[in-house]
């Protein structure tokens, strides 16, 4: 494992060791064991760009280096809930979820 | 002191980064309160030699630092201690060499309950008025004041600090009636008197202090002083010695030994009544002993010196018989020949440190020497030897002698300087896989010997001095990763350039020369910014020592005997006593 | 990754930091906690709370866990602290040994 990444939601923080060269689908395979949702039901925003990281692209690819930290949501029923109320000291996710390209609540 | 955890270290550096870095922590007040005392001293201790320290930064230390030494920082004073004052939990203040502490500098440690340490070392400032302001800190249990402006009614007035175990009066003129005002201080087990006034009258009241286990007396004028039964290191060097540790009752455990450049009134007196079974350590260097016969008994003598005595090759049986215990033998300028090693070969299976500078010794030394298993440091500087044997027979190829140094597989430490090798003779050194530190000095030697010595790996410093090395010669020269000092003084066809070429090219190195006088400030900001450790700082002090082999530190040159740093190591060095500085009280005799 | 093979660090304010044990083990403290044999109930629950240890604290140790890993492996990085987090630092790498 060449690198880490920093998965959020809400007061929980995964460290998850992985290689550049894995995909993103492979990163919620391996969230799946710790978190026991299903893999289509998450959804992986890369913090510094609000970039949303899709399955099929690697981590490479889409520029998610090592300690970067990736905002995790899950999807309940029918809905997208962002679950978002990080602790005030991660400026940054403020400035995701005022600059956020999805409403907070999106109907399927 | 437990080691620093990398995490930790790392945190100091970021700390102690600049003075921009030291705003952003320094009002974190309620944190830097909770830091415990040895991760404060050590951010102290980086501040101090980042130059990052300055006396209000202090206060944010008052209330967790129990330890600080400031020794020899010019810069502390009056407003340093004015802060120090206010430590609440200081326990030991080392202020040695810092000259610009007087009198009413200590006035701000006055009545402090929580020191139990302080050393005013060389702080010429100070006088008897600065000791009346010590003696309100009755904690005291370790004091040194050796140089200072006390006199002998000052130090009268330290028998009042009942507590004291440890007493530095070094270079003190301390009388007999001063001594004898001193009584009191039944808990000493530390005092030195170097260079006092005591003469054998004054030192009968020596027997009133029973815990007693180190004493000083070197260049006094005491020739006998009765037993002391606690006794374990003494040093009389510079005396003249009749009869000491005369008496009844049991023999003084003694361990250390120094009686270097003493002067012995009769030589089988002199050891009579010493348990000499028991020592550890015997330097005799410079002085007058010339019946060896006393050694035969040293069955426990790890280190001996008899440097400049009389030793010769009659008397290196009495070596043999002890030879078995040995680790450092230090013969320089004795007459021993090599003759004498052949006799001690086979009979030293421990000797690590061997000196035989400046004697008569010759390439045929160097095949007994090949036969000592442990040696780890050898000094066979100023001495005839040539790297070869002319054998009449085989005149057009001769093997070098040093050939036989192959077989030391602990060797770290060569010196070869005013002997007469060239460039081929130390062609078996590049198999010495541990040699760190070489030293050479030869005008014969070539770029050759540099090329030779790049496949060491292992070496840390490097002397060539006076060769004739040639810019070229250097520019090829790629040193072993580990080299951090490249000594080429007196190499006089380098061009400045070619230094400082090479310094660019090996920025971990220092280069020692008489162009990079120039350079050296350049440099050190270069080698600064590379890595804040210590070697790049001690460049100047390194440049004080050089030529100098890590000989162990007993092994000094006599002459510097007056230097406390010399002494104090003369005492503590070799053998695991704690020094004084640690807590707790000398080893007793297990 | 399997769940057994991870370890929460719980901060004083609740933060929680999901790390591999592999990590923590840098540790010298929580290595204690986990292996000592019956000693700690952290070691049931795989789940150790540090009520001294703010989380901007906590979660640099757990970057500093994985560093250090990385560098046992050879990758020569760089280890960024923020002056003012230096102080805090070095008290929690002094109490986990780290």
């Amino acid at each position: 494992m060449a690198m880490y990444i920093r998965v959020k939601r809400s007061k929980t923080t995964y460290f998850i060791q992985c290689d550049p060269t894995e995909t993103t689908l492979d990163i919620k395979q391996k969230l799946h064991t710790l978190i026991d949702q299903p893999v289509n039901d998450q959804r992986l925003i890369l913090m510094n760009t609000g970039d949303i990281l899709e399955d099929s692209k690697t981590l490479a690819d889409q520029k998610v280096e090592n300690d970067a930290v990736v905002a995790l949501t899950l999807r309940k029923g029918c809905f997208f809930l962002l679950v978002f109320f990080f602790c005030s000291f991660h400026f940054l996710e403020m400035f995701l979820i005022a600059h956020h390209p999805f409403p907070v609540i999106l109907i399927c | 002191m437990e080691k620093e955890s990398e995490l930790i270290r790392r945190c100091i550096e970021a700390a102690c980064q600049s003075k921009e870095s030291v705003e952003k922590w320094r009002r974190q007040r309620r944190t830097l309160e909770r830091l415990p005392s040895h991760l404060s001293q050590s951010l102290l201790r980086n501040l101090l030699r980042r130059r990052l320290l300055f006396p209000s930064l202090l206060e944010v230390f008052k209330y967790s630092v129990e330890e600080i030494d400031l020794r020899g920082e010019n810069s502390v004073d009056g407003e340093w201690m004015a802060y120090l004052g206010a430590f609440r939990y200081l326990r030991s203040l080392n202020l040695g060499d810092c000259h610009r502490i007087n009198n009413s500098a200590i006035w701000s440690i006055v009545g402090m309950t929580s020191l139990k340490e302080v050393d005013l070392s060389r702080c010429m400032k100070v006088t008897d008025a600065g000791v009346k302001h010590l003696i309100s800190i009755s904690t005291l249990e370790k004091l040194w004041i050796s140089e200072t402006g006390v006199t002998a009614n000052g130090v009268a007035l330290l028998a009042s600090l009942k507590n004291l175990s440890v007493l530095d009066l070094g270079g003190l003129p301390v009388t007999d009636s001063a001594l004898n005002s001193l009584q009191a201080l039944t808990k000493l087990r530390y005092l030195d008197l170097w260079g006092s006034k005591i003469s054998n009258q004054g030192a009968l009241v020596l027997q009133r202090f029973p815990k007693l286990s180190f004493l000083n007396l070197a260049w006094t004028n005491v020739t006998r002083f009765p037993n002391l039964s606690a006794l374990e290191c003494l040093n009389m060097s510079n005396c003249t010695i009749d009869s000491i540790l005369e008496g009844n009752g049991d023999k003084a455990p003694l361990l250390k030994l120094v009686c270097a450049g003493a002067t012995f009134m009769n030589e089988a007196e002199a050891f009579l009544y010493i348990k000499t079974s028991s020592l550890s350590l015997l330097d005799v260097s410079k002085s007058s002993l010339s019946r060896f016969g006393v050694l035969a008994d040293m069955k426990m003598l790890e280190h001996l010196d008899l440097s400049s005595g009389t030793m010769g090759d009659d008397s290196v049986e009495m070596i043999v018989c002890i030879g078995a215990t040995l680790k450092n033998l230090n013969l320089s300028s004795t007459r021993v020949s090599s003759v004498g090693i052949g006799i001690l070969v086979g009979h030293v299976p421990k000797l690590e440190n061997l000196s035989l500078s400046h004697t008569a010794i010759d390439d045929v030394a160097l095949s007994y020497i090949g036969l000592m298993p442990s040696l780890k440091v050898i000094d066979l500087s100023n001495t005839n030897i040539k790297g070869f044997i002319l054998q009449p027979s085989t005149e057009s190829h001769v093997d070098s002698t040093l050939t036989a140094l192959q077989n030391l597989s602990y060797l770290e430490s060569l010196n070869l300087e005013h002997t007469q090798v060239r460039d081929p003779d130390l062609h078996p050194l590049s198999s010495c896989k541990k040699l760190s530190h070489l030293s050479l000095k030869c005008a014969s030697l070539t770029d050759a010997t540099l090329h030779l010595l790049s496949s060491l790996p292992k070496l840390t410093t490097l002397h060539v001095r006076d060769a004739v090395l040639t810019t070229n010669g250097l520019d090829a020269f790629s040193p072993p990763t580990t080299l951090r000092v490249l000594d080429l003084m007196g190499c006089w066809l380098l061009t400045e350039d070619a230094i400082s070429q090479f310094l660019k090219k090996h920025p971990q190195v220092e280069i020692w020369h008489e162009i990079v006088q120039n350079l050296s400030t350049e440099h050190q900001t270069i080698s600064n910014s590379l890595s804040t450790s210590q070697q790049s700082l001690k460049g100047p002090q390194w440049n004080k020592k050089q030529g100098n082999l890590p000989m162990p530190e007993f092994f000094v040159d006599q002459r510097l005997k007056y230097n406390r740093e010399e002494l104090l190591a003369l005492q503590f060095s070799p053998l695991s006593l704690q020094s004084p500085h640690d807590a707790g009280s000398v080893t007793p005799n297990v | 990754m399997k769940k057994e093979d991870t370890v929460k660090l719980i901060s004083a304010e609740g933060m929680e930091f999901v790390i591999d044990k592999e990590a923590a083990m840098v540790s010298q403290t929580i290595r204690n906690m986990l292996t000592s044999p019956g000693g700690f109930a952290e070691a049931e629950h795989g789940e150790v709370t540090f009520p001294e240890i703010s989380a901007v604290i906590l979660e640099k140790i757990c970057q500093y866990f994985y560093w250090s890993l990385q560098y046992s492996r050879g990758k020569e990085t760089e280890f960024h602290i923020e002056p003012e987090l230096t102080l805090e630092l070095m008290m929690a790498a002094n109490y986990l040994h780290t």
